[in-house]
């Protein structure tokens, strides 16, 4: 079975996911866990650090589908940072690069939910 | 630089920069043939051509001419739209190579004077001519990109599919299941809306849906449930449900398995993009296999609850099995056999030998309509009334009446039970007994050297409330006599020309074996039976019988 983490962390009002192993239908429960939890607690500004996840699938972007739209209506957002050229593919093969904020660094999404009037 | 390079956008572009640059022409475009519509496009233009980018014409490669290196707009004119014949483009230079037509690069006049200088005609020929292999090639490299594209979007297909299926055969689950299938296809597809809609129980239910709002009536699902393409896009139906509409679900997917359907509905793409025919065959299979695994999560489920049944009915069975005496008692001089075989787990078919002290011995046998559960609950209440009754020496056909009214309050007016029950006193060796609508036995009368049925009593118990009193009727035993009480499971069994078994056999049998043991009269009987019915027992079997040493 897939191996698949999450570690949390919090730079002023953004959350910090940092994802490690592969993210697919066998995990990607696990990451919608982590995200409604952040929602009831009324955090809505996240930054998902992929740096050390290796393997995403389908069903693993589905959770940022399911919960971006609820997120911007109450003014948050996710940022997606730090991709593998290899996950990085499968976010824009499947259209995502036109929805969502996909940087280089994490330093630039907490920036731009900082200053979001200086983002793009 | 040109030649190396494999972008077409850039080759048009730096074409038409090295053009104008070099003629002084205030105006140029390249028109190029789209390879998939086969329409011709403004690639580029440069200048107030009034060309917009997004000009497309129709154009047929056959009425394009291409012999000339160039033409002017009043030779070509014809095949033309009236955007580019008013753009003041005056020669249009060929752009092809050996084996295929690219399109034309168009020019205005020179600045100031009409006419170009022959040389420098000559070197845009002999440009474009290097132009179309460059451009060419460039098209080459994009149409190979896109292809690799397509074939890494089939892949990632392909993967996500293996993903989900791997997940669901290990899955018993089924919200798990489900959230799964939500994010595989939100993720796949990219869209935010969805439902998908599948008949459980008769009903028709959405079974998981993403971001909808409102209600759905249940005409509105069968509506959906019932269309007729295997797919279709909301768009192209006569009269389409209010809630597809308002939700703004624009694609609809149907998947069958047997005679279950299950339909898919999906919103449009976050961004924009169009549902391709690739498309809809991945919603297909990613439909049919969802609707397996929730299926067989159905199937999972009452298989358990089936296994549970089961183990309830052995349960049951052991217990009913208790209810039956053992070891059975057997007072001299009496030599005594009983058997039961309920056609179920447990039956309704009772009997009972009770010797509540040394002076009495009690035998019943009994029948309750139905079979199974309900016939087995019936049974079980009439063994503990006889358990009570019989230690207190009370009149027998009296109590038979109260038995009955306690019968007929606690079933359902077409629950019945023969019964018969006797009571012998050890001493006398008087058998008084009491029929209750059953199947009279049959008693050998060792003396008499005749047959004898037992039939005194009364009605069925549980039919009425008790009106007319039970009768007893009485027997003085003496030594070789043999009394067989038994069900209609014996009587009744049938042969492959539906015919009876009978009573009559059984006296005949009786008659025939009577001085053998109870135990080898029994077995006697029963191989007949079962040779008559070829095994084919209908109804519980049970028999009781007893033979005075």
């Amino acid at each position: 079975m897939s191996q698949f983490d999450i570690y949390k962390r919090q730079h002023q009002s953004v959350e910090i996911l940092e994802l490690n192993g592969e993210l697919d239908a066998h995990t990607a429960p696990v990451l919608e866990q982590h995200i409604t939890k952040l929602i009831e607690s009324e955090k809505y500004q996240i930054v998902v650090n992929f740096s050390s996840l290796e393997y995403i699938s389908s069903a693993g972007l589905g959770v940022f589908m399911a919960y971006i739209e609820d997120l911007r209506e109450r003014g948050g957002d996710i940022k997606l940072t730090n991709m593998k050229e290899n996950v990085y593919n499968v976010f824009d093969l499947l259209g995502f690069p036109t929805l969502y904020d996909i940087l280089d660094e994490e330093s630039q999404a907490i920036k731009r939910f900082q200053n979001p009037s200086e983002s793009e | 630089m040109l030649i190396e390079s494999h972008d077409p956008d850039f080759v048009t572009n730096n074409l038409l920069l090295i053009v104008m640059g070099k003629l002084l022409t205030p105006k140029a475009a390249i028109l190029l043939r789209d390879e998939k519509s086969g329409e011709m496009y403004v690639a580029s233009s440069k200048g107030r051509t009034g060309l917009a980018p997004d000009v497309r014409f129709h154009c047929p490669p056959e009425n394009c001419p291409v012999d000339k290196p160039v033409y002017e707009i009043d030779e070509i004119c014809d095949i033309m739209p009236e955007a580019v014949r008013e753009s003041g483009l005056k020669l249009f230079f060929t752009i092809r190579t050996s084996t295929e037509h690219l399109g034309y690069l168009c020019i205005a006049p020179k600045i100031g004077k009409g006419h170009y200088p022959a040389e420098e005609l000559n070197f845009i020929e002999n440009l474009v001519i290097i132009s179309a292999v460059a451009l060419s090639n460039s098209m080459l490299v994009s149409r190979l990109k896109s292809a690799n594209r397509e074939l890494d979007q089939k892949v990632q297909e392909l993967n996500t599919l293996f993903d989900i299926s791997r997940e669901f055969n290990a899955m018993v689950d089924r919200s798990q299941m489900l959230n799964v299938f939500r994010f595989t296809l939100m993720g796949q597809m990219f869209v935010r809306r969805f439902f998908f809609l599948m008949r459980m129980e008769g009903k028709p239910q959405i079974v998981i849906q993403h971001g909808l709002k409102g209600q759905v009536s249940n005409e509105a699902k069968e509506q959906i449930l019932n269309m007729d393409a295997e797919y279709l896009e909301v768009s192209a139906m006569d009269n389409p449900p209010e809630f597809l509409v308002q939700n703004e679900i624009i694609a609809l997917v149907r998947v069958s398995f047997q005679d279950e359907r299950a339909v898919l509905g999906i919103s449009k793409r976050a961004n924009n993009e169009s549902y391709t025919r690739s498309d809809y065959n991945f919603l297909i299979s990613l439909g049919n296999l969802a609707f397996l695994s929730i299926q067989k999560t159905f199937l999972l489920e009452s298989r358990i609850e089936k296994e549970r049944m089961e183990e309830e009915l052995t349960i049951a069975r052991t217990i009913q099995n208790m209810l039956f005496p053992s070891p059975i008692p057997k007072p001299k001089p009496f030599d005594i056999a009983a058997i039961n075989v309920p056609s179920r787990q447990v039956g309704g078919d009772y009997y009972d030998v009770l010797c509540a002290d040394e002076k009495q011995l009690y035998l019943a046998i009994a029948d309750v309509t139905g079979k199974g559960i309900p016939a087995s609950l019936l049974m079980a209440n009439l063994q503990a009334m006889l358990h009570v009754l019989s230690p207190l020496d009370l009149d027998l056909a009296a109590t038979t009446g109260k038995i009955n009214n306690i019968i007929y309050k606690n079933t359902p007016i077409d629950k019945f039970i023969s019964f018969f029950w006797g009571r012998i006193d050890l001493e006398s060796m008087v058998f008084e007994y009491c029929n209750a609508g059953h199947n009279p036995p049959v008693l050998w009368n060792a003396e008499k050297s005749s047959i004898e049925h037992l039939s005194t009593g009364g009605m069925l118990l549980g039919a009425l409330e008790t009106m007319m009193p039970y009768e007893s009727g009485t027997v003085h035993l003496n030594r070789g006599d043999v009394v067989i009480m038994f069900t209609d499971g014996i009587s009744e069994a049938m042969n492959e020309q539906d015919e009876e078994f009978g009573e009559e056999r059984i006296a005949e049998l009786l008659e025939e074996h009577h001085q053998k043991t109870a135990g080898e009269i029994q077995r006697i009987i029963l191989d007949e039976v079962k040779a008559f019915c070829k095994g084919n027992y209908g109804d519980d079997i049970t028999m009781l019988l007893f033979k005075v040493d």
